[in-house]
């Protein structure tokens, strides 16, 4: 489904990364945003409780008691959609204008370039198995798996660990 | 500390209540405007696609096999049916696997053993698809030689089941205690209790992720690429490449032409019209009431999915 | 001991004829209903709390007497679905006027709740000082000197003295209580609320509570929340007994413990429901 937002671009011109990284940009927003929202609901009542009577304002109440409650839940928020910005493919192959050769390794910002994902999407299919291409294609792919379990394997610590202090809180 | 002390030190607190509320405000004002920033490309993108889509469908887009290329003749006929055929397989595949997994997460998940399985789906569960569609190419398609449907189903069913299976052990686990103690008591077994009486009441959960993982793979791309390949027959057999609706867009994209791109758009709109008619269909059949909510947030799962 | 008519007694049956008198009575909840929903769960009632007294509510449980505390600092602004009508009064100003944000009120009342709740990524130093800091109280030597008094009224002082610094969370049961105690006292409240503050304590704790607030009585009017009788009986200068949300009795505590007109306070008092 996500395939649609390729279209954002509208015209082939701005084929770059910038452009890939606003729609990335805005494609992991609902993974952040409604991790973020789990573990700040997390936070106990008592605390938001406590802070209020404290004479906090609503924006103190989040400063005092959900977000040290819940930062290393919203870390992990941010690192899962890191995870999930990452292996994202087909978006970012049909928006980065994919370069290859020297130019691949862009000047600026607004040039085109490609991702591990997109060079395999782009290639996979003409690559003959015969020679060393598909393997060179499968070694990316390598690289990204490891890339994707190290950030998954911290985000889920992090995420779980925040959701483990709830249940066992503070109060005894 | 006596009274003057403590009226002495109230007099130390700033009045500055106003000054704060103040902030609070701007900080809520902010707040707001990021939500509107966020929805503005997401329901532009639903309406672009209605927009430019509508005009792109007719009967013979379609039904009707792919024109040649720039002609903006032709249909979306084959990637349809690959579509379908593609979800239907993968769920076969999937849902099954799936939701025998949840079931022994939530029902003799509390053992070392379980605690690290659950892990591993929920990391297997973020995993680029395109590592998935790279290992089924591996596994199927190196080793029969040729592109197949098969394969495609295959890696499709892999980004299904850990999603099927954390959402049935998240609704098995929400079926309150005293219904398996009832069933317990009543002398039944522990798999009489599980299917009859757990997976009964939770079968609206269940349901749901299943129509959740259908909607993400029914946007896959990046696997079917090197699983499917694409093609523009119809469906002759299992052992063929076929095509599919995310394919076609993505082949449709690329084009230079005009025509090539509202076909684009026209087939996005039948991918989103197909996923929203599988929910409803799906739902009405399955479950006694139609639950709003849960169908709200899986649009916006949907349009907020990846790949 | 003969003593004159109490005050009190007289206004929970005449409310409406009597004036304020409002150098008196610190606090006035008046005619206040709260409901949940459709079901209201403290019906109509109307207290009067005296400047520099101990006033304590007791029932069983449900009987709405938490819910009443809670709307003494509008604690239940956050609660969906939970409207409050009638008049709260803080020195003769309503706290449910739409004009004024509840954050005017709620630094001059302080509460303390069923569980310790301490801000548990803080040190000790930084729960108490939290509310000065809102307040924009930066000034160091004042802070150690308010952390040290305010301990020192909560009877932790001499506990924590050396380790300011420690993570509250690493205190006790009975500690953080005591912690959070102090840091309702820090922002120098008038009124302090609790909320069975023992219920959650060994003995040896509870009896340390109930010091601090016969300590802290001779300068703040305090209302407690308890379930226990003899606690009661213990700390306060005046007892209201509810019952399904209605206040059944409200007079001074020996009196009500000794003589309750009421039926149902004294099938209570003596043990027999609750």
């Amino acid at each position: 489904m996500v395939i649609v937002f390729g279209f954002f671009s509208g015209t082939p011109f701005g084929l770059d990364i910038f452009t890939a990284s606003i729609i990335l940009a805005i494609m992991i927003i609902p993974t952040v945003s409604s991790v973020a929202r789990e573990v700040m609901k997390a936070v106990p009542q008592q605390q938001k409780e406590a802070a209020y009577m404290l004479g906090a304002t609503k924006w103190e109440m989040f400063k005092l008691a959900i977000f040290p409650y819940s930062k290393t839940g919203l870390i992990g928020a941010s690192i899962l959609g890191l995870g999930r910005a990452v292996g994202e493919t087909m978006a970012v192959t049909m928006l980065i204008g994919n370069a290859t050769g020297a130019s691949a390794i862009p000047s600026s910002l607004f040039k085109p370039s490609q991702t591990m994902s997109s060079i395999i999407a782009n290639e996979f299919v003409e690559a003959s198995p015969a020679g060393l291409h598909l393997p060179a294609l499968i070694g990316v792919g390598l690289i990204l798996l490891a890339i994707a379990i190290c950030i998954n394997v911290v985000a889920h610590l992090l995420v779980t660990r925040m959701l483990k202090v709830k249940e066992g809180a503070i109060n005894n | 500390m006596n009274v003057n002390k403590r009226q002495e030190y109230r007099t130390l607190f700033k009045q500055n209540v106003k000054r704060r509320l103040f902030v609070d405000k701007i900080v809520r004002l902010t707040v707001i405007s990021c939500v509107i920033i966020v929805i503005i490309p997401l329901g532009s993108i639903l309406v672009e696609v209605f927009k430019n889509g509508i005009t792109a469908i007719s009967i013979e887009f379609l039904t009707e096999v792919p024109g040649s290329i720039g002609s903006g003749e032709g249909g979306i006929g084959p990637a349809i049916q690959g579509t379908l055929i593609v979800i239907g397989m993968a769920s076969m595949i999937g849902v099954p696997i799936g939701v025998l997994s949840g079931i022994f997460l939530s029902e003799f998940g509390d053992n070392k053993l379980a605690k690290s399985i659950r892990f591993f789906n929920d990391v297997f569960m973020e995993f680029p698809s395109i590592l998935l569609g790279i290992f089924a190419f591996l596994v199927i398609v190196l080793v029969l030689g040729h592109f197949s449907v098969w394969a495609g189903a295959f890696a499709l069913a892999l980004i299904m089941f850990p999603i099927v299976a954390r959402t049935t052990e998240e609704s098995l686990k929400m079926v309150p205690v005293t219904y398996r103690e009832a069933g317990m008591a009543l002398g039944l077994r522990h798999w009489v209790v599980t299917v009859r009486i757990v997976i009964a009441a939770a079968k609206n959960g269940i349901v749901t992720g299943i129509l959740l993982s259908v909607a993400r793979i029914g946007g896959e791309t990046a696997p079917l690429i090197m699983t499917i390949l694409g093609s523009s027959l119809f469906f002759s057999n299992f052992d063929t490449p076929m095509d599919a609706l995310p394919l076609r867009i993505w082949r449709l994209s690329l084009l230079p032409y005009d025509s090539a791109q509202m076909q684009g758009w026209g087939a996005a709109l039948v991918l989103i019209l197909i996923i929203i008619g599988i929910n409803i269909g799906v739902r009405t059949l399955v479950l006694n009431k139609y639950d709003t909510y849960r169908f709200g947030r899986m649009i916006k799962e949907k349009i907020g999915g990846r790949k | 001991m003969a003593t004159k008519p109490n005050a009190i007694e007289t206004q929970i049956s005449s409310s409406q004829n009597i004036p304020i008198v409002v150098d008196k009575f610190k606090m006035i909840a008046e005619n206040v209903t709260i409901s949940y929903g459709d079901k209201p769960a403290v019906k109509d009632i109307t207290m009067k709390f005296k400047e520099k007294s101990v006033t304590a509510l007791i029932g069983p449980s449900g009987c709405g007497k938490t819910t009443f505390l809670r709307c003494l600092n509008r604690m239940h602004d956050m609660t969906k679905n939970a409207e409050v009508e009638g008049k709260v009064m803080i020195d003769g100003i309503d706290l449910y006027s739409k004009e004024i944000d509840p954050i005017y009120h709620r630094r001059k009342v302080g509460m303390v709740f069923q569980k310790p709740n301490p801000f548990p990524t803080m040190s000790i130093f930084d729960n108490v000082t939290a509310g000065l800091r809102l307040n924009g109280v930066r000034d160091k030597k004042i802070l150690n000197e308010i952390v040290e008094d305010t301990l020192k009224m909560a009877y932790l002082w001499n506990e924590v003295k050396d380790d300011l610094k420690k993570p509250a969370v690493e205190l006790s049961g009975g500690q953080q209580q005591r912690l959070c105690i102090a840091r309702a006292l820090a922002i120098q409240p008038e009124v302090l609320l609790m909320d069975e503050p023992a219920s959650a304590l060994d003995p040896i704790a509870t009896q340390k509570i109930e010091e601090t607030i016969a300590e802290l009585k001779k300068e703040f009017t305090i209302i407690i929340v308890t379930h226990n009788m003899q606690q009661a009986v213990r700390v306060s200068d005046y007892t209201g007994f509810m019952y399904l949300g209605d206040l059944v009795e409200f007079r001074e505590t020996k009196k009500l413990f000794t003589d309750p007109k009421n039926d149902l306070t004294a099938k209570y008092v003596q043990g027999q429901f609750g």
